[in-house]
């Protein structure tokens, strides 16, 4: 669908009688505050970034006066940010606190304040490995079949009014590999992570898969047509046979489908690195050169405001490249809290659960029979 | 209480008269063809009490028992006079034909004091003639076109058929064709409509005052009528053009009783695009594709006696953009074949059977029962075949053995939207006596949204995977809606100089388990202190139960409309007017009006929310607010006369009002996008001789508003991204690609919606007609230009970073479409 709104545009574009370029005042839209930061209740290390809007880029500021304000009164106040350009938090709110953060720079004063969203309540997970899941792909086939994670959450809903989530998945994978070309052990260990993101359950030090094979598409999946989700919206838009899908990258709902009540829910997610079933070795030597897994995944309930649900919806249409024909749709107008600025300061609670689905895990080692080909098992 | 209080004196007024009254009824047609005229005027010049024939052409006239002086005109027509004693109630069917006097009459915008005349007002007749005479991109003349150079119309995007009409949006209008309403109403994106104006009789467009039987959009109102057919002789004509070719034929089945009228149209636009295609590349492949549509228009009428006729019409119009891949490898041993195609095709499918009966003289009833299909797919077939050798290892042999192989996978897929709409409806035209018109009926209407649907189809021969499978988007699945209106008004003389038209509607819109009702009163007054002058009043409130989710300016297949839901409340509009009206001034006509309205319940997509192709959960995108909506138009008309036209201003202003918590434009008012304050339409025919005539049209808009960005700032993310950089170590021959992470990103920074006031829009189109009579048939011959003299009128503006030679800098972008384009149509009527 892409390519034919693409071709229109081009085929528009070609008939076209000219282009010109008009002069923009842009005095006015320069040097806008703009604060953004993700925070979380009970956590001792949340970021607050301050820019100003400009021409070519955003200028980053590292001598604004930020302020938070818990119940009314100032808890924290920060005059500069750290080498990276952070204004860290360190103290710690909680949901239902009414939180205010304050950022003053050149004269100008941006702001937000709001309710912490609560908890999820009975909040639990399991992670299994499904081995050959079939799944829809994309326009170009039908089904597919890989070996997924499959991610079962139960929780209650935080009230019966309109509620928003967002699903937090992480991983951490380990892997100690036998490299037979250079005779080595390698480690390879798929981490990364911004230190600051933390819970209120365990302190994390979150990972991001990083996977190594680019062509496959780094998000989590529902299966649709075996275990529909309870949530308003599926977790991405597998059956969409147009690639004109908004995928629900920030895996945001709401809980229009189970106010009040609770909410069970199914996720996939693609295994790019899973333990092998067995291994073919030559000789008992070759045992301690078994691969070895570790994979921990972190799974969690995040409750945001309707602003935050919004805004991270923009961000799924900005990914899904929605808003590439801007030619044709006109600017897209960010959803935005703060007042006085831009950006967006999003409070939320996250409930998580650390489930070890492999531990130092080894494949099983098969010897090939004496008459069989070595090398051919080997290198299978 | 007010409303009952005036429905109680109308039906006091009904049983006033003691004087016996007795009727007068018939039907006005043209003498040619029989087709019927709408909108001809009858006047008892005794009495001084008049009436106007309906859109079947019918009209009844109470009058006093006694001698009587009927006039019958239409404009062109030469004006009949029946004198004669009434005794009893009369059947006067007049026949009327095209005065040759009048002939010098190019076009003539409507009938002589049609703003006199009538209680209505905001309401304007567009006869065929003015939409033949009104030039248009590539000789098209066309409905919409014509409809946009009337006082208090926006175009869309310049060169657009679309229309937003007194601060309206686009999908605020109701566009009925012989009844039906039409769902999906241009060809080619936007810019051309499907009504085909040879198929077309006569179109009235209503902009505020509507008629009570008038229901389900806020704004306006546009009837389009379909030609019945001529009942005495055969006409045919054709016409070339640069774009398309059309057809009509009409003629009778058996003479006065039964005719029929067919015609159609269709593009060659793909001659065009294959070979502009042809050198375009995307992602560095030659591709191909193409377009075309066409619009079938048939209609057959019966008359069964006086009383009773039949009229049974049809209407098929489908467009279709496609494009082709194909891509083919060839080396000695393998070869290998792929294409694909990718199309979008969409249409529309009406049909109604409406049946006239008069029970007596002083009512008329029209049945119709309409069936109406809305449906665009969107599709994909792809299809490879490959043909080659492998090696086949063969381990206790030790052999490698070529062996020929052959393989082939086919893949189908097709994404449907569809709406089917049944209809059923009757009108009652009840004229009790000469002071009265009432109208009354009902109109229900059964939908049956059935949005994305998919089917694929896959075959390979690999492993004999088969499969067939429809498959429908999660959330998405049949909506099934009844709408109920019910309508009563009544056009009430109560003075020569005052006039009162009354009148309601009220509606039911049931969805899922949610009904929704609405009263929606109309009113309108009109006093005539002086002949030649009035001066007229009118309060509307109107109602909307479907939508249009869109996200482009210009008008996509992908548009889909979804009825409201639980949680989205129909959509309302009040409109106070005021006008005065003057014909006074030998053949010229003077109209100024003024307007407020106010809409509830508007939609707008919430900040970085969009609409692309899917309707799940759309309730969840968009928030309800109010817009509001003033202006002033004045229209200055020549009817007649060998230079004729008029010249349109309009001064308004538009706006949208969302509270600080929906989500849009942070509660702060901004303008509608199409809220230009200074509107100027003129429209100028003049006719030289019987040969030749020329007409042109010149518009003025002010901007419009855009959304456009002016500067960048940073949007922060959830959870660390990882962003893919190619890399490759040339030293150790290796790739070294890597990932960065990254929790924030640049994004473009948006002030306010509709930020921005586009350069203003202006046009001057010229056509000239060489007519050339023989004795059997007649030949036009059109050249036209469109956009005379190549203003550079914005289609799309958008900013972006150009560098001027001084340095990189953020500018707006300004992208025309449509330049001068001569064009030239040949058209032959025997």
């Amino acid at each position: 669908m892409k390519k034919i709104i693409f071709l229109l545009s081009a085929l528009t574009f070609f008939l076209s009688s000219c282009k010109e370029d008009i002069e923009l005042n842009l005095e006015s839209t320069v040097g806008v505050l703009c604060v953004n930061g993700f925070l979380y209740a009970d956590c001792d290390s949340n970021v607050v970034l301050v820019t100003e809007t400009g021409t070519a880029s955003p200028r980053e500021i590292s001598n604004a006066g930020v302020k938070m304000f818990i119940n009314g009164t100032l808890a924290e106040e920060k005059t500069s940010a750290d080498s990276a350009g952070r204004y860290i938090l360190r103290k710690k709110f909680f949901p239902g606190d009414i939180v205010k953060i304050e950022v003053d720079y050149g004269g100008k004063t941006a702001y937000r304040e709001a309710q912490v969203p609560e908890y999820v309540k009975d909040f639990e997970a399991e992670v299994t490995l499904e081995r050959q899941k079939t799944y829809y792909n994309s326009e170009w086939a039908d089904f597919d079949k890989e070996d997924m994670y499959q991610i079962d959450l139960k929780f209650t809903d935080v009230s019966s009014e309109k509620n928003y989530y967002r699903l937090y998945l992480d991983e951490y994978t380990y892997t100690v590999k036998y490299e037979h070309e250079r005779q080595r052990i390698s480690d390879t260990v798929y981490i990364d992570g911004h230190e600051y993101i933390s819970n209120r359950d365990t302190v994390i030090y979150t990972q991001k898969k990083i996977v190594g094979d680019h062509s496959y598409h780094d998000y989590e999946r529902t299966i649709i047509n075996e275990a529909p989700s309870l949530c308003d919206e599926e977790m991405t838009t597998e059956n969409d046979l147009i690639d004109m899908s908004v995928y629900n990258y920030y895996r945001v709902f709401n809980n229009s489908r189970f106010a009040g009540g609770k909410c069970s829910m199914r996720v996939y997610d693609i295994c790019h690195n899973v333990p092998e079933e067995t291994k073919y070795v030559r000789s008992e030597d070759d045992l301690e050169y078994l691969p070895e897994y570790t994979y921990i995944q972190y799974v969690g309930i995040e409750t945001i405001d309707e602003d935050a649900y919004y805004f991270l919806k923009t961000l799924n249409g900005f990914e899904s490249g929605s808003f590439d024909t801007q030619e044709l749709t006109g600017a897209i107008k960010m959803y935005r809290n703060v007042s006085g600025g831009s950006g967006n300061i999003i409070f939320a609670a996250r409930k998580t659960k650390v489930i070890t689905v492999f531990d130092h895990v080894k494949p099983t080692p098969v010897f090939p029979d004496d008459d069989d080909d070595d090398d051919y098992y080997y290198y299978k | 209480m007010k409303y009952s209080l005036l429905f109680s004196l109308i039906f006091l007024s009904l049983n006033t008269f003691a004087q016996k009254k007795l009727t007068v009824s018939g039907y006005i047609t043209d003498e040619k063809s029989s087709e019927t005229l709408i909108g001809a005027t009858v006047f008892d010049q005794n009495s001084k009490h008049g009436a106007i024939t309906n859109v079947f052409g019918f009209y009844s006239l109470t009058l006093p028992e006694g001698a009587c002086s009927l006039k019958f005109s239409y404009v062109g027509y030469t004006p009949q006079t029946l004198e004669f004693t009434l005794t009893k109630d009369t059947l006067v069917n007049i026949k009327l034909s095209e005065e040759a006097a009048l002939e010098e009459i190019v076009v003539t915008a409507q009938k002589d004091d049609a703003g006199i005349t009538s209680t209505k007002m905001g309401s304007l007749d567009v006869p065929v003639k003015i939409i033949e005479h009104t030039p248009a991109i590539l000789g098209e003349t066309d409905v919409m076109k014509t409809i946009q150079l009337m006082p208090g119309v926006q175009q869309g995007t310049a060169g657009s058929s679309a229309i937003y009409v007194r601060g309206g949006g686009g999908d605020e209008n109701l566009i009925l064709l012989d009844g039906a309403p039409v769902y999906k109403i241009d060809h080619c994106f936007g810019f051309f409509s499907v009504f085909t104006p040879e198929a077309v009789k006569k179109v009235t467009f209503y902009k505020s005052s509507f008629p009570a039987r008038y229901n389900g959009r806020v704004s306006s109102v546009i009837d389009v009528r379909t030609k019945d057919g001529d009942m005495q002789k055969f006409q045919n004509s054709f016409s070339i053009g640069l774009l398309s070719s059309r057809f009509t034929v009409e003629g009778p089945i058996k003479k006065d009783k039964t005719s029929f009228s067919v015609s159609g149209r269709t593009t060659y636009l793909s001659l065009l695009t294959v070979p502009i295609m042809s050198i375009m590349k995307i992602d560095g492949e030659k591709i191909n594709g193409g377009y075309w549509f066409y619009d079938f228009n048939a209609k057959v009428n019966h008359k069964f006696s006086d009383k009773d006729r039949l009229y049974v019409s049809f209407y098929r119009g489908v467009d279709k953009f496609w494009i082709r891949d194909k891509y083919e490898w060839n080396d000695t041993e393998d070869k290998s074949t792929d294409n694909d195609k990718y199309f979008l095709r969409w249409g529309n499918l009406i049909s109604t059977v409406r049946w006239n009966h008069v029970f007596s003289p002083r009512l008329f009833s029209n049945t119709t029962f309409s069936f109406n299909k809305y449906k665009m797919a969107v599709g994909n077939v792809y299809e490879c075949t490959r043909k080659g050798s492998s090696y086949d290892y063969n381990f206790e042999t030790g052999e490698n053995k070529s062996v020929k192989y052959t393989s082939s996978e086919y893949y189908e897929s097709e994404y449907n939207s569809s709406i089917i709409d049944l209809g059923l409806s009757d009108d009652f035209d009840f004229m009790p006596n000469e002071k009265h018109d009432i109208k009354f009926g009902f109109n229900y209407i059964n939908h049956n949204f059935d949005p994305e649907t998919a089917h694929t189809r896959y075959k390979t021969s690999y492993n004999q995977d088969k499969s067939d499978t429809l498959i429908r988007r999660p959330g998405a699945k049949n909506i099934y809606a009844n709408e109920l209106s019910l309508y009563a008004e009544d056009d009430w003389k109560i003075a020569n100089s005052l006039h009162l038209n009354p009148g309601f509607a009220y509606t039911l819109f049931a969805v899922g388990n949610k009904t929704y009702s609405n009263f929606q009163p109309r009113f309108s007054i009109k006093y005539s202190p002086l002949k030649n002058f009035a001066v007229k009043a009118s309060y509307t409130r109107m109602s909307q139960c479907v939508h249009l989710l869109s996200s482009t300016p210009i008008s996509l297949p992908t548009d889909l409309w979804v009825p409201i839901t639980e949680n989205i409340k129909p959509e309302t509009a009040e409109q106070y007017s005021v006008g005065l009206y003057y014909t006074g001034f030998m053949m010229w006509e003077f109209s100024l009006e003024g307007y407020y309205k106010e809409l509830d319940n508007v939609l707008e997509y919430k900040d970085g929310m969009s609409f692309m192709g899917f309707s799940s959960n759309w309730q969840d995108l968009v928030a309800m607010g109010k817009g509001k909506s003033k202006g002033l138009e004045l229209l200055v008309k020549k009817v007649a006369g060998k230079a004729t036209g008029w010249i349109s201003y309009t001064l308004s202003k538009s706006d949208r009002d969302f509270d600080a918590h929906s989500g849009v434009n942070n509660g702060d008012p901004f303008p509608f996008t199409y809220d230009r304050r200074h509107n100027i339409g003129i429209v100028y025919n003049q006719k030289f001789s019987d040969r030749i005539d020329l007409d042109a049209t010149w518009t003025y808009y002010s901007g419009s508003h855009a959304t456009v960005s002016t500067s960048r700032e940073t949007v922060i993310l959830p959870e660390n991204k990882y962003e893919f950089y190619y890399n490759y170590d040339y030293q150790n021959h290796r790739d070294a690609s890597y990932y960065i992470p990254r929790n924030t990103s640049r994004t473009e920074y948006v002030e306010n919606r509709n930020n921005y006031t586009l350069p203003a829009t202006h046009l001057l189109c010229i056509g000239i007609n060489i007519h050339k009579q023989k004795k059997r048939c007649e030949r036009i011959f059109n050249f036209s230009v469109y956009n005379a003299y190549n203003a550079k009128n914005p289609n799309f503006c958008f900013s972006t970073v150009a560098d001027d030679g001084t340095g990189e800098k953020t500018v707006l972008r300004k992208i025309t479409f449509l330049p001068l384009i001569p064009s030239v149509t040949w058209t032959y009527k025997f």
